[in-house]
């Protein structure tokens, strides 16, 4: 017999420790909240989880109130609805919550909704209308804000920041942004500031985020349950009804964080974490959340581009591939087939990778392709970081490498565990760190304790492989390296492949890195960087496209098309598919079912367990050992890493200036 | 040897104290009589600052307000002739009767306040001081402390009013390697100096009360906690700890034994709220003094995580007498449930304001009429506001109260630290409700919704009605919110921040409705809801009003009876002050 | 930054490093760090957040919160003469009121303003501890009680006059 509570006259076990607000939920009883952040510290502020205990005594935040034998709650009696009532008109006339304004005429508006929608300027309704949480709250207890004038909010708009909206006209001080910033990102760039009614969430000096320590991780935004904060880029384009959402994996790093797509006719225009559990339960990082817009850059290319008289001109695909197959033979005629080769960002999904291994094997002979990843395994849960006493990071600075798996890491430094760092140089989170360390030499762990080592994949750790109580674990910075490894891409020959005579660049090394007669470049943006190539395709990338990918824990998911590709676009494996027929070699289909299933399945013994149709259900582990049947080597220089995301950023709008300054330019 | 004290506490020093002091000193050395002069803590008649004491062979003189000019002829006559000045003394040499403003106290908290010089642990030690603690460490065990104060039957006196000894049980039981003592000296309420007075006039009974409350719980670390508006106590009580650390009563091995105790003080830095125990942890950890949930419990879970116990000034003074003079006798004063003494902060319209220490069981007519001397000037009594912000107005029906923890709750208001403010027909009661929730409203934390934003909208009908434009709908508006914000707030602060308004309501609707219906002031208070007129008969033409008006509203020339237009006045009330015929009257 | 700034912020840094090292990464010490530094400097500049934040490892907004919330603490300098009055109760219901408003009308700013030729600041406090005296002011340190609107008047033209 367990212990147990009564909730609305029902019976409930629960466990010591239990607020009486996780019984609730765990039971699918309905409790509002609004400051509540899960993961973080209660801190009923809010009230509105306010239940009743009895008619005697006073209501109890059910947030923070441990359950205890023989509790009898009621959750919506009468006297709580409107206390619960009060609270949310509290909330309503203390700030410009201009959602009762919507619906009516301009001649029925009163003087408060006048007021709350000229206000800033824009005449439009509350950017978080329809997904307001206070709004839907007014909704379900039935609230109008009339028994009570409004009060006068204290502080302007801040609208300075290219991202985030600061709206403290609608900011109910939950403390939701605060609780992200210093216990999910563990930035502490704002805090609760000011006190009584002119309470305000501040900055350093009260001055606009900017000038702040914010990385723009966006949790605050994500978590602003009003529209106090908002991403200003699509501040008014966010309504709900007009809004489709998709789940999908974020195009960076190798960690592939779930992620949710808002868009709006075929563009999107927000990005969420997805709150399904592993591997980000929910977090972001400044790349994922608003690196998304270089889709929309007016520099994408849409045609391919052909050299001629000195220039780049627009030139259709069947041009494009003519002069393809044209070069091939002329420089196989020169030099022999194994001229040609191929360098690869493994940015694109396995099928694509696939396809144009297959392509340049069939044109080479040889697997004269290359990228410059180096191999990486991340063998836990990401939410197991906490689990460990000791963690220890070697040469990575991972708040900007992988940002996420840095919140981790910084949730589990406050939770206690200890942060060992061996870095020559000062990173994000050596003021976290209990113990620097300059050289691995120095690092003499304890064979008693468990230590969990992350690494920069380059840093040589082969002293610390084989010791049972020591974690080995490193992240990739591209999302897919782990797919291009398994459907046979690696690093060894990525230098060599720089200098073939004729290079197909899949990739965003400058173009003059090459030492090339012809020069094919496939990427999304052009002319700037790739003044000298000969030709350059535009690919559709990342949620343009179906397929698969395989993330740095070495699972694979499925993701879904999400937005059509502009203009003449096309994937990387409609690309080769269709050079490859045209070289002679009869592929089928393209499409991603096809080339899963029936070509890279069969190529790599891949058993039924991951046919393309399950993997819709979910992600799934390759099982240790695979990548031991190809080649690997986990050498590789740093030069290459991060070049694609700060690329990718830099044409963000907005984003460029960050991405500056937080993206490791490669040492 | 002839001993003269000069009360020198916040109250005595800035009714010039220090120069009647030096004043002494220098008629002393010019003179070149032989006596002490000394400096002690406030003697308890703050009315009648600076107050002079002179102890010689024929029994304890008293001076009332003595300043520079009065020191050479108390001087000349007392001091060198022998003959005291009798029309400025309070209390004369070996006579019984004393001034019924102490005839009727019991001084415990205050035993040594305005006895002894502050500054000296000798004479602290003189008292029996470091005595109580001495005993405990050598003959009770802590568990035995715990019962002692549990028998006294003393509560807290911060205003909650919980049981001492519950308290420090219940930290003495928590788990833990570490635990803390903290005083809360960071005495808030407007209208409110216990704390004060006895920091800057007994510092070493707090330290001392201090000690033997750590060795109850188990405690090696203890806090004062003490606000910065009180840079007198805070100097006095560095030089007491350093006095006591000097002489190894805190430290490493106190009194020989195996125990170790160290104090810390910590200054406030101005936050109403940090009177509130999470909130002071909060601030005493270096954050912002915002209260947190409950549970944990300090007594489990408090400073720095570790079990900690918090205590108020005047409770940790009674502990030495209690440990001194056994808890029976402690137990004997008071009621049922309100044992021993309290400490009163007069204040308001009272005729002596100053502090009063009471046997609890008096009633409030015993303490405003007995000893405060009943209303300043001949006013009516009309209420005694107790527990400042968090408490509430007791109606001078009601006057025959007796002073106990439940009775008074009873009447909505609460016991309080001890601040308690006469009022008379001339206090609006809206405008007190008013004043009480602007002061909350400013200390308010901001943190939870309905003391942020609730105590704020309270505030703003209560303004409405002031101004005369409140609706009779305002009222029920008032309460309901009123009892929300009681029932839902996160801390006390919030919880009990509507009590002033609801005590006035419920004694006094009938102004509210004044000023709603009427549009009518009954105290004459409301700038908005008075109209001030000249009184023909009176008015002697001496312009002075007219001269005092800053709005030029008042018309009349020399020796002609004057008249105020009330379209251009202000109502600053400067002419009704002005006015020395009493011609001008409010209306 | 470091030991440099420190001398000529004139701050006890020494005391706060030990007060740290006690309290393990516990910030105990932030609030008298803060309150020596307006000692020092009669407010709470800027760079000492800044400094402070560096040093102990304290995020700059959360200081800035601290600083904000507690009304001892100011963010800029106040006037060669602070006025100080007391809206506590007993003041209150002496007739505060007038008193403030005199204030008010002679100085030309409102309540926590500074003059803008620096010669008053103007600050309501709760109680200053001397009821029996009320309505009560203090300038700088020196005591005015029993005041009447036109008392305030003559002090302050006392004042001005220095």
């Amino acid at each position: 017999m367990g212990i147990t509570i009564k909730i609305n006259n029902e019976e409930y076990d629960f466990e010591i420790g239990e607020t009486i607000l996780e019984v609730a939920r765990r039971n699918g009883i309905y409790i509002p909240t609004l400051c509540n952040l899960e993961g973080t510290k209660p801190t009923g502020a809010c009230r509105i989880c306010i239940v009743e205990l009895g008619k005697m005594s006073a209501p109890v935040a059910s947030c923070s109130t441990p359950a205890a034998p023989g509790m009898d709650i009621q959750t919506e009696s009468p006297r709580i609805r409107k206390a619960r009532k009060t609270i949310i008109e509290l909330m309503m006339i203390s700030g410009n919550h201009n959602c009762s304004a919507i619906g009516n005429s301009k001649a029925n508006l009163t003087d408060f909704m006048q007021e709350v929608i000229e206000y800033d300027g824009s005449g439009s309704i509350c950017t978080a209308y329809g997904e307001c949480e206070l709004q839907s709250l007014a909704y379900k207890y039935m609230v109008n804000n009339r028994t009570l004038e409004r009060i006068p909010t204290n502080y302007p708009l801040e609208n300075i920041d290219p991202l985030i909206g600061r709206d403290f006209s609608r900011c109910i001080l939950c403390g939701r942004c605060v609780q992200a910033c210093t216990e999910v990102s563990v930035i502490n760039a704002i805090s609760h500031g000011y006190r009584g009614n002119v309470a305000k969430i501040v900055a350093r000096g009260d001055k606009p985020l900017p000038d702040s320590e914010c990385v723009y991780c966006g949790e605050c935004l994500q978590v602003c349950p009003v529209g106090a904060l908002y991403e200003k880029r699509s501040k008014y384009d966010q309504r709900v009804w007009d809004v489709t959402r998709e789940k999908s994996t974020c195009y960076y790093c190798g960690i592939g964080c779930r992620i949710v797509v808002s868009t709006k006719n075929n563009k999107i225009i927000k990005i969420d974490g997805s709150d399904e559990g592993e591997p980000n339960r929910g977090q972001l990082c400044f790349k994922g959340r608003f690196g998304y817009d270089f889709l929309y850059n007016d520099k994408r290319l849409t045609k391919p581009m052909i050299r001629s008289g000195g220039k780049l001109k627009e030139a259709s695909w069947e041009e494009a591939y003519n002069i393809i197959i044209d070069k091939i033979r002329e420089i196989s005629g020169k030099y022999g087939s194994e001229s040609i080769g191929c360098v690869v960002s493994p940015k694109y999904s396995n099928e694509d990778l696939f396809m144009l291994k297959k392509f340049i094997e069939k044109v080479s002979g040889k697997t004269n392709i290359g990228h410059s990843e180096p191999y990486s395994k991340f063998k836990i849960e990401y939410s197991q970081i906490g689990e460990y006493e000791k963690i220890v990071l070697i040469g990575t600075d991972i708040a900007r490498d992988n940002p996420v798996a840095a919140n981790y890491i910084k949730q589990a430094n406050l939770k206690g565990s200890e942060i060992i760092e061996i870095n020559r140089k000062k990173t994000d989170l050596s003021k976290y760190a209990e113990i620097k360390l300059k050289d691995l030499s120095e690092f003499k762990p304890d064979s008693k304790i468990n230590y969990l080592v992350i690494y920069s994949p380059e840093y040589d750790i082969s002293s610390l492989e084989g010791k049972s109580n020591i974690s080995l674990n490193s992240i990739n910075s591209e999302n897919n390296t782990a797919g291009a490894y398994m459907v046979g891409i690696a690093n060894e020959n990525f230098e060599d492949m720089k200098k073939k005579k004729m290079v197909f660049s899949v990739s965003s090394i400058p173009s003059n890195e090459f030492n090339t007669e012809f020069l094919v470049v496939i990427d999304q943006f052009g002319v700037e960087s790739f003044e000298n190539a000969d030709l350059i395709l535009p690919p559709s990338v990342w949620v343009e496209n179906e397929g698969t990918y395989v993330n740095s824990q070495h699972k694979i998911y499925r993701m879904k098309k999400i937005v059509e590709p502009p203009g003449d676009t096309k994937s990387l494996r409609a690309i080769f598919g269709e050079l490859l027929n045209l070289s002679g070699s009869g592929i089928k289909k393209s499409t991603p079912k096809y080339i899963w299933d029936e070509m890279i399945r069969k190529d790599l013994n891949l058993s039924d367990d991951i046919a393309y149709s399950k993997l819709k259900k979910g992600p799934v582990q390759i099982v240790d050992g695979f990548f031991k049947k190809i080649s690997l080597k986990s050498s590789g220089s740093k030069n290459d890493r991060f070049r694609t995301h700060k690329l990718l950023c830099n044409h963000c709008e907005g984003l460029s200036v960050i991405a500056e300054k937080r993206i490791n330019p490669g040492e | 040897m002839v001993e003269v004290k000069v009360g020198l506490g916040t109250c005595g020093i800035s009714a010039g104290g220090y120069t009647v002091y030096d004043e002494l000193k220098i008629e002393k050395d010019k003179n070149n009589i032989d006596f002490e002069l000394k400096e002690t803590g406030c003697m308890g008649m703050c009315y009648r600052e600076v107050l002079v004491e002179i102890n010689d062979d024929n029994g304890k003189w008293l001076y009332a307000e003595v300043d520079k000019a009065k020191v050479k002829k108390i001087v000349e006559d007392h001091l060198i002739s022998g003959n005291p000045v009798e029309e400025w003394l309070v209390k004369i040499g070996k006579s019984e009767s004393e001034d019924p403003f102490f005839e009727k106290q019991k001084r415990i908290v205050l035993r040594n306040c305005g006895e002894i010089d502050p500054n000296s642990i000798d004479e602290y030690v003189g008292m029996e001081g470091y005595s109580a603690i001495q005993k405990v460490i050598n003959d009770d065990s802590p568990e035995e402390v715990i019962k002692s104060i549990t028998d006294s039957g003393l509560r807290g006196r911060g205003g909650g009013g919980f049981p001492t000894g519950l308290k420090w049980k219940f930290t003495r039981e928590a788990p833990g390697d570490k635990k803390y003592i903290i005083c809360n000296a960071d005495e808030g309420d407007p209208g409110a100096f216990m704390d004060r007075s006895v920091l800057e006039g007994d510092p070493h009974s707090v330290i001392e009360g201090m000690m033997i409350a750590a060795y109850a719980i188990g405690a090696e670390y203890g806090y004062i906690y003490v606000r910065a508006e009180y840079p007198k106590a805070i100097e006095r009580l560095r030089t007491a700890l350093g006095q006591a650390t000097e002489k190894g009563y805190i430290g490493k091995g106190i009194f020989g034994s195996k125990i170790n105790f160290d104090i810390k003080i910590k200054e406030g830095a101005g936050a109403f709220v940090c009177g509130e125990e999470t909130a002071l942890i909060a601030s005493i950890e270096g954050k912002r003094g915002i209260p947190r949930v409950r549970p944990p419990f300090p007594a489990v879970k408090g400073l720095w995580g570790k079990p900690t116990n918090i205590n108020n000034v005047e409770t940790l003074a009674n502990i030495p007498w209690i440990i001194n003079n056994g808890p029976e006798a402690f137990a004997s004063m008071g009621t049922e449930k309100s044992k021993g003494t309290k400490v009163f902060a007069l204040a308001g319209k009272i005729a002596k304001s100053g502090l009063a220490e009471v046997p609890m069981g008096m009633t409030i007519n015993e303490v405003v009429f007995e000893i405060g001397g009943g209303i300043k000037g001949g006013g009516k009594f009309k209420a005694v506001q107790m527990g400042g912000p968090s408490g509430g107005c007791i109606p001078a029906s009601m006057g025959d109260l007796k002073i106990d923890y439940d009775e008074i709750t009873k009447t909505g208001a609460i016991m309080g630290s001890g601040g308690m403010v006469v009022l008379d027909e001339t206090t609006c009661m809206v405008d007190l409700a008013k004043f009480f929730l602007t002061f909350t409203q400013n200390e308010s934390c901001g943190k939870c919704t309905f003391c942020r934003i609730g105590t704020k909208r309270m505030l703003e009908i209560l303004e409405k009605i002031t101004l005369g434009k409140g609706e009779e709908k305002d009222l029920d508006l008032l309460e309901e919110l009123s009892y929300k914000i009681k029932e839902s707030s996160l801390c006390g602060l919030g919880q009990t921040a509507p009590n002033p308004v609801l005590t006035t309501l419920k004694y006094y609707r009938e102004e509210y409705e004044a000023h709603i219906r009427d549009k009518k002031c009954p105290a004459h208070s409301c700038a908005a809801l008075i109209e001030y007129k000249v009184i023909p008969d009176k008015c002697t033409g001496c312009t002075l009003c007219a001269r005092n008006c800053p709005v030029d509203a008042i018309e009349g020339s020399v020796k002609e009876i004057h008249w105020i237009d009330p379209e251009k006045c202000i109502k600053c009330s400067l002419c009704f002050q002005a006015c020395k015929f009493d011609a001008i009257e409010k209306i | 930054m470091g030991e440099n700034l420190s001398k000529e912020l004139n701050l006890n840094i020494k005391e706060f490093k030990i007060d740290l090292l006690k309290n393990g990464s516990d910030p105990g010490a932030l609030i008298p760090l803060l309150q020596s530094a307006q000692d020092s400097y009669g407010y709470v500049p800027e760079k000492v957040i800044n400094y402070i934040s560096e040093f102990a490892e304290i995020p700059a907004a959360e200081i800035y919160g601290v600083v904000t919330f507690y009304s001892q603490f100011r963010l800029k300098p106040l006037g060669k003469y602070i006025v100080k009055v007391c809206e506590g109760t007993a003041c209150h219901v002496n007739g505060a009121k007038s008193i403030v408003d005199m204030l008010l009308n002679e100085l030309g700013i409102g309540v926590g303003e500074t003059s803008d030729d620096g010669m008053f600041s103007l600050l309501s406090v709760a109680c200053l501890g001397c009821c029996s005296l009320a309505p009560v002011m203090m300038v700088n340190e020196e005591t005015f009680g029993s005041l009447t609107p036109d008392k305030v008047r003559k002090v302050l033209k006392k004042y001005r006059q220095k």
